[in-house]
């Protein structure tokens, strides 16, 4: 009786473990489904195709750089104080992680559009970020930001304080520790949050779709010329995607390389 | 050279109110575990500021709270090897080294260069320049931190349990290499120990710390003949290194 039991559990795990496993894998299978080479880059001759490229890498570029600018510091400040205002802060910047993309774009007319909580400072000549470039960068560093802060918060805090300790009381300079000791230690989570924080901007949809609209060439990055090129042509919709999907495998691939680490504080 | 310190602090629940003078022959601090010995070396160092008292290197006072002095830690120029060594994961021997001696030192790269070859060799370090820490030995480790701490000429050295970490016969090598260096640098040195073997063999005087408060201060052979409590007895008759040893907290 004991042996059918097991059995039985085994088969219904099984069974519950292929089904999620189908789930999450069917929908990539789809994506290469019926695409040829030559289809493949037909479609992405496509006259949408090349601006939406251009602009996302601009975009996704300067927010990266935004992100790991004044996330850095940020981090930094994060891993080495521990007080209530500490949590406070770190769970304001993890927000935008469990906030809908829908709600974000609302969020940030409200903040930094024509008629926003900002706009007579921001704009006291009427003019206005929202539906600019400009718009799709501070979108993609809103939802993208803490990915980055996240990782690098963890990889600052890795760090052994001892070995700080010894830098000082060599005479070295809070510059010089920075940059020989801490970032260097702290370098594999850096360039792993780094790439989450880019591959978030990447496909950012709905904040960008609210708070900068879908304008070609100003405003269309790929996830929204995919979302265009699907009530068109479903093909280039199809190669679009392929192309954030191998864009996506790049990332994983570098956090999974920056991951495996050197032992980070000790000296052992 | 010598260093007058009396000092008095507080973290957290506990309390220390340590006063004494040392010269340029080695002191070894001694004390049971939570004695107080890791918070008077950071102390000294600038890591941890005392709420009261006085910290000097003949006439150069580094802290004091009468007069509003406290140096701080990059000023200090007091070698530091704690107890976990603190050694850099990401750097080669030579580029402990280097960068010690870039803290501090003017001179061309070249010459930093010459005097990294010239503190590797005297350690016994050369052969081993271009590796990490991992790839080290527990001695060589020892001997890594103890390179780094000396390269940019401190005016006074403190070590954390220097011979903890390694095995017997590293703890020989070891004992006997910084004998010899240390009568060679003569400053000022602290050496925190639960061995008294230690002081044989690089120790003159001995500072024994018992709950923040200096229990007896003297040389071996005082300590020896009148010990004022039984932690100093069990010291001085080398039951402590033992326990230490198996890891027994005495």
């Amino acid at each position: 009786m004991r042996r059918v039991t097991n059995s039985l559990v085994r088969y219904i795990a099984i069974a519950c473990a292929g089904t999620l496993v189908l789930i999450l894998t069917l929908p990539l299978v789809g994506l290469l489904h019926s695409l040829t080479g030559e289809s493949f880059i037909a479609a992405l001759h496509a006259p949408l195709v090349l601006p939406a490229l251009k602009l996302s890498a601009m975009t996704t570029g300067l927010s990266l750089g935004i992100v790991v600018t004044l996330g850095t510091p940020l981090s930094w400040l994060l891993a080495r104080s521990h007080g209530r205002l500490t949590r406070v802060v770190e769970t304001l910047v993890s927000l935008p992680v469990v906030v809908p993309p829908a709600v974000a774009g609302v969020a940030m007319l409200l903040a930094f559009g024509r008629h926003g909580l900002l706009s007579g400072i921001l704009y006291p000549k009427g003019w206005s970020i929202s539906f600019t470039t400009g718009a799709v960068v501070l979108a993609e560093v809103f939802v993208s930001a803490p990915f980055f802060v996240q990782a690098a918060t963890h990889a600052f805090r890795q760090i052994d304080e001892n070995l700080l300790h010894v830098g000082r009381t060599l005479g070295a300079s809070p510059l010089r520790i920075v940059t020989q000791i801490t970032l260097p230690l702290a370098a594999p989570g850096l360039v792993a949050g780094a790439a989450m924080s880019w591959a978030r901007s990447l496909g950012e949809f709905g904040a960008t779709m609210l708070f900068a609209g879908n304008l070609p060439g100003k405003t269309q990055t790929l996830p929204l010329a995919i979302y265009t090129a699907l009530e068109s042509d479903t093909r280039v919709a199809q190669a679009l995607s392929l192309l954030l999907l191998g864009f996506a495998l790049l990332v994983f691939l570098v956090i999974r390389t920056t991951h495996v680490s050197p032992a980070l504080g000790r000296g052992e | 050279m010598w260093m007058a310190v009396d000092i008095a602090t507080e973290v957290g629940n506990f309390a220390l109110g340590v006063s004494f003078i040392t010269d340029a022959r080695p002191l070894i601090v001694a004390g049971p575990n939570g004695a107080g010995k890791t918070t008077l070396l950071l102390t000294l160092l600038g890591l941890l500021r005392p709420h009261a008292g006085r910290i000097a290197f003949a006439e150069n006072v580094l802290f004091d709270d009468k007069t509003g002095v406290d140096v701080s830690p990059e000023q200090r120029c007091i070698g530091y090897v704690p107890q976990d060594l603190a050694l850099f994961p990401h750097m080669t021997v030579r580029e402990h080294v280097e960068f010690a001696l870039a803290c501090r030192a003017s001179g061309s790269r070249e010459h930093c260069r010459m005097r990294a070859n010239r503190i590797m060799a005297e350690l016994g370090l050369a052969d081993h320049a271009d590796r990490k820490p991992s790839r080290l030995s527990g001695g060589e480790r020892q001997c890594l931190a103890l390179a780094r701490a000396i390269a940019p000429k401190p005016r006074a050295l403190l070590l954390d349990e220097p011979m903890s970490a390694l095995d017997i016969d590293a703890r020989a090598h070891v004992r006997q290499l910084l004998a010899r260096l240390l009568q060679a640098w003569a400053i000022p040195t602290i050496i925190v120990t639960h061995d008294v073997n230690d002081v044989h063999a690089v120790g003159q005087s001995v500072l024994v710390l018992e709950r923040g408060k200096v229990s007896q201060m003297g040389t071996i052979d005082e300590l020896r003949d009148a010990p004022a409590t039984s932690y100093v007895r069990a010291f001085v008759g080398g039951s402590v290194s033992a326990a230490s040893e198996t890891g027994v907290n005495v």
